[in-house]
């Protein structure tokens, strides 16, 4: 595949503000792997040796750390960011403008998927598709979950994705929460398009292949910030109007002069009797559709996926790890349940009782605690006779004595005094409570 | 009465039940459709209800309802000798007639008034051509009917891409399926919309959905015994297309849910206008000829893709391509029809005569009705249909008076689905720009391109478009039609054909230049296309517009002059005369020159034989103002 493969790590995990205040999106821990390695390996078995990955300053040292641990085979071409810069995607994508020599392979840093990239490349190369996305029938059972620290059921984001099933060609992909009442399209995009499915169960696993004169598209464009929100569904629109002439006046050109084409496709398209689904349009989306029957694909990058992803946990990592991966998931099995995990350094007390759960390196969890469908991260303290049950604590936080924790979040550095009953809430700094 | 055979009365509602309704409920073949039942006209010599009667019993239908609202007689009179009613058939055909019937409504509530419907039953039209197989189809809303308890309707919709030919009239809607159970969400007609809205509500139901703009109904449906109750309880529902409205505007009132099912790869099509069934037989048709019984040819005839009745005389000579005639027809010596014309019963023409290509002539004045533009009752001109013809023309393009005009050319446009398309484009632009650029600041916005579903068209498609249009300019200009009508004829033709703007112009270029005398010399050429360019001066003004079209323009005239050496040595007047009536502008045609400088041949040689227009035009263009133009007259002489 002549790709080249772009990791964007940079993500503040705006959706899960509870986890992310000091643990950065791309190290949150899915039994006790960091969210990262799961795409890093994805690339490393498609067959890339170097990967393009783009993150905050303090990330840099922990990823190399993790190419060492797990062994990974990958050559890290790291950029940076200052860590307080809100940056968008696209706008990272920027960064590693002069580094793009091929189309590009961009894959967020909280995607964990088997699906075979090549299968995406192949609709890429076929359609000479400008953009391809992958697309994955939606997670969730149902649309309202309820998670930790939350009194209501959360309404999950979902995508409006259309596609002219006979070609694969995106028509559309927006949120549903870009419409009002109703969807609309428009008639003369059904003149070309006289059958088109509109699915309202596929997310954006955000896995997308860019033709490479997308990126200095984007540097000319400056104030697209989003790929997700803001590129994507301007290359979508645009494939349906005429491109404008070059306004002498106007700063960055027009996406239709910035199309590049590849002498060796072109003079093959020439002479194929391959005939064009786009009816020699130069731009062009295309979208895959990952099928029951092609593994799987989860994006975690809500509250609501974190939690998912981690109870889930031995049924769905299977799918993706190999056996020697799976044998990392180190299981305390004389003491708690097999669907344990227990990190390194982490020792537990007498009568501990511990179900379903996941417990980071390093915490101290003293005798008599009950802790059940739980994700406890790394250095908490956990003192005798505390309950924990299907909560979230961050690390460096504390539980004193006989505490009972219940459906709740316990930020980073928090301490839940002794005694205490905590039952759904978010306990964090206060200046983070308004965000909630 | 129709000879009813006993009814086995069993009351085994589990035999499926048809219903044929004759009558459209609409005038759509006058005069033709005045003398006798549209089910009765030929298709390839056979009823038009013969289709749907087979259709019916391959479906195994026991019982067969033929509802008859006008000329009942007739079509009782065919029934009674057909094979239908002769003891073998597996059909029980019942003739109900009703002269109150105003419309399809009126038929399904007259049908449950008379409580004849029990079972699950087939809607055909009388009207409609097919070898679709229905069986699965009405299994499969059985099947449904047992799933879903709502379930009263399953309608068949073919696939037919916009701006084919076999999309009628009011066959501009959208369509929206479930993916999965096909379940019928939304239908809207489209005839001035720019966009469609879904409500977001039905994707709370469904996980995907079908957005069609693909399909047609033919008219069939399978039913189940609610809907003609659901006809008798709602006054108001005309026509089938009511009652899916009303039943999706009330779903959750009623609880009554309809689903699609679709056909891609069998026929059906009804023959709901002309249009429609010069096109019908045709696909039908190709490269053949059928010819009915008592009919006779005489010597030195040439006839390719048509279908002559029964009883007609053909004399010498005689050259029929892409004609209908329908019986008893005599075609006099040394006539030409051509082009889908059709030829009603007893039709009598020529001798020595060219009929205009897709002439509609019936044996009866059409009727002296005042909704249809009264024509004049006279006989035509004995120029048109012979010395000896016997027939009166049915036109529709013929406008007799001024006001009615626009509303004939908007049931043209109507035939073809086209009317709102120009619309959709007008209205497309002053709309456009109203979600300019958020994202991007260089100031571009969407303009929509008319010739976004500009398909590659295979040449086969550029050819038979260029033979029609140039046929109906020749027409035209002979017969004096007006310009604007014209113009729709080629925009109908290029939708038919899916022909690009640019194509359009060139050919339309070419097409009206090669309409001038066949001669050697120039100046006797230019005498007769000049006078030929005034006429059709509006078709200019409507297609070359902007300097693309200019230059599309001047690529035509050159393709005829490379062909035709007279016309090359009048080409320099062609572009002068072009030049002054503002078709062509100086910026265009020095581009035009530019362009082939370089070039060598024949290419090279018409630039130079347009030189001293583009050294004026030059000249001019540095005096500016100060220029007269009045010069260019004495420069046209020195080429020949």
């Amino acid at each position: 595949m002549d790709l080249q493969a772009v990791i964007l790590a940079g993500g503040k995990g705006s959706r899960m503000t509870e986890l992310t205040r000091n643990r950065s999106k791309a190290l949150l821990p899915v039994g006790n792997f960091p969210l990262i390695y799961f795409p890093m390996k994805m690339l490393q078995n498609a067959g890339f040796d170097e990967v393009i990955v783009i993150c905050q300053e303090s990330l840099k040292g922990p990823l190399e750390s993790l190419l060492k641990k797990f062994s990974l085979r990958l050559n890290l071409d790291v950029i940076t960011i200052p860590d307080d810069d809100e940056m968008g995607t696209a706008d990272a994508l920027r960064l590693a403008g002069d580094r793009i020599k091929e189309d590009l392979l961009v894959v967020s840093c909280d995607v964990i998927t088997d699906f075979e990239i090549q299968r995406l490349w192949e609709l890429h190369k076929l359609n000479e598709s400008s953009l391809t996305a992958l697309l994955s029938p939606f997670p969730y059972p149902t649309r309202k979950v309820l998670v930790p620290g939350h009194k209501s059921k959360q309404i999950l984001e979902r995508d409006l994705v259309a596609i002219d099933p006979g070609t694969n060609q995106l028509i559309m992909l927006a949120s549903e929460a870009d419409f009002e009442e109703s969807f609309s399209l428009k008639m003369s995009i059904l003149e070309g398009h006289p059958h088109v499915r509109v699915f309202s169960n596929l997310t954006d696993a955000h896995v997308y292949i860019l033709k490479k004169w997308l990126i200095p598209f984007l540097s000319d464009h400056s104030n697209m910030s989003m790929l997700k929100g803001e590129v994507i569904p301007y290359i979508v629109k645009k494939q349906f109007s005429s491109f404008t002439k070059q306004n002498p006046k106007a700063k960055a050109k027009d996406i239709g002069e910035c199309i590049e084409e590849d002498e060796e496709s072109k003079l093959v398209m020439d002479r194929s009797a391959w005939s064009d689904p786009c009816q020699g349009r130069k731009l062009r989306a295309f979208a895959r559709i990952r099928g029951a029957d092609e593994g799987f694909c989860f994006r975690v990058n809500t509250l609501t996926a974190f939690t998912h992803v981690n109870s889930q946990l031995f049924d769905l990592l299977p799918k993706v790890l190999s056996a020697d991966e799976l044998s990392l998931l180190k299981t305390n099995q004389s003491r708690s349940s097999p669907r344990c995990v227990i990190g390194d350094g982490t020792n537990l007390g007498e009568r501990c009782d511990v179900k379903g759960s996941i417990v980071g390196d390093h915490c101290q969890i003293g005798a008599k605690v009950t802790i059940s469908n739980c994700i406890i991260m790394d250095h908490v303290i956990i003192n005798e006779g505390c309950v924990l049950v299907g909560s979230i604590i961050c690390d460096k936080a504390c539980i004193e004595e006989n505490a009972e924790v219940r459906d709740s979040i316990v930020g980073s550095r928090q301490t839940i005094s002794a005694k205490a009953k905590v039952n759904r809430e978010v306990i964090s700094v206060a200046d983070s409570l308004l965000e909630i | 009465m129709a000879p009813v055979s006993g009814h086995v009365g069993n009351g085994d509602f589990t035999d499926l039940q048809a219903v044929i309704v004759t009558d459209s409920f609409r005038d759509d073949f006058p005069p033709l459709s005045a003398s006798g039942p549209k089910v009765l006209f030929p298709i390839i010599n056979t009823a038009l209800l013969e289709y749907p009667l087979h259709q019916a019993s391959l479906a195994g239908v026991k019982e067969c309802f033929v509802f008859c609202h006008s000329h009942s007689e007739a079509i009782k009179e065919y029934l009674r000798s057909s094979k239908w009613t002769r003891k073998s058939s597996s059909l029980e055909i019942k003739v109900i007639c009703s002269e109150d019937a105003r419309s399809m409504g009126d038929a399904f509530r007259d049908l449950d008034a008379k409580a004849l419907l029990q079972t699950h039953f087939i809607i055909l039209p009388g009207d409609f051509v097919s070898n679709v197989n229905l069986l699965p189809i009405v299994e499969e809303h059985k099947e449904r009917c047992k799933k879903d308890r709502g379930a009263v309707l399953t309608v068949v919709y073919r696939k037919v891409p916009p701006g084919h030919p076999a999309r009628g009239r009011a066959n501009e809607y959208v369509v929206a399926l479930d993916s999965i159970s096909k379940r019928i969400l939304f239908c809207e007609e489209v005839q001035h919309e720019n966009q469609v809205h879904l409500p977001l509500s039905l994707f709370d139901s469904s996980t995907s959905i079908d957005i069609h703009y693909d399909l047609v109904s033919p008219g069939i449906y399978i039913c189940s015994p609610a809907i003609p109750p659901l006809y008798s309880d709602n006054f108001d529902f005309q026509c089938h297309d009511d009652l899916m409205h009303g039943l999706l505007d009330n779903e959750e009132i009623l609880g009554n849910t309809m689903y699609g099912h679709i056909i891609s790869d069998q026929y059906c099509a009804a023959v709901s206008s002309p249009f429609a069934y010069d096109f019908i037989r045709r696909s039908q048709l190709v490269g053949n000829v059928v010819i009915g019984e008592g009919t006779s040819i005489s010597d030195d005839c040439v006839i390719t893709d048509s279908v002559i009745g029964p009883n007609c005389i053909i004399e010498m000579g005689v050259h029929l391509s892409r004609a209908y005639l329908w019986g008893n027809n005599i075609i006099q010596a040394n006539t030409r029809v051509t082009g889908g014309s059709l030829l009603g019963d007893g039709v009598t023409v020529g001798p020595d005569i060219s009929l205009p290509p897709g002439i509609h002539l019936a044996s009866q004045p059409p009727p002296d009705d005042v909704e249809f533009g009264s024509p004049p009752p006279e006989p035509p001109a004995k120029e048109v249909i012979g010395v000896d013809g016997k027939a009166f023309v049915w036109e529709r393009c013929e406008a007799s008076s001024d006001e009615e005009e626009d509303e004939k050319e908007e049931m043209i446009e109507e035939d073809w689905g086209i009317g709102w398309r120009r619309k959709h484009e007008e209205s497309e632009e002053s709309s456009e720009g109203e979600d300019k650029s958020e994202t991007d600041g260089s100031g571009d916005e969407d303009d929509e391109d008319a010739e976004l579903s500009g398909v590659m068209a295979a040449s086969d498609d550029l050819k038979a478009f260029y033979r029609e249009i140039e046929e109906s300019l020749r027409m035209g200009v002979i017969e004096k039609v007006s310009c604007e009508n014209l113009i729709l004829e080629i925009n109908s033709s290029k939708y038919a054909y899916n022909v690009s703007m640019k194509e359009l112009c060139i050919l339309v270029t070419r097409a009206i230049v090669s309409l001038s005398a066949d001669t050697e010399d120039p100046s006797a050429l230019l005498a007769s296309l000049l006078p030929l360019l005034t006429q059709l001066l509006p078709l200019f003004q409507q297609y070359i517009k902007g300097k693309e079209s200019q230059l599309d323009c001047l690529a035509g005239l050159e393709e005829h002059a490379r062909e035709h050496p007279a016309f090359a040595l009048a080409f320099m007047r062609v572009l002068n005369f072009l030049y002054d009536k503002d078709i062509l502008a100086e910026e265009a045609i020095l581009e035009w020159n530019a362009s082939g400088v370089t070039l060598e041949g024949s290419a090279a040689e018409i630039r130079k034989k347009v030189e001293p227009f583009i050294k004026w035009l030059k000249e001019a263009d540095e005096e500016s103002d100060s220029d007269g133009t009045g010069d260019e007259e004495e420069e046209d002489g020195d080429d020949d």
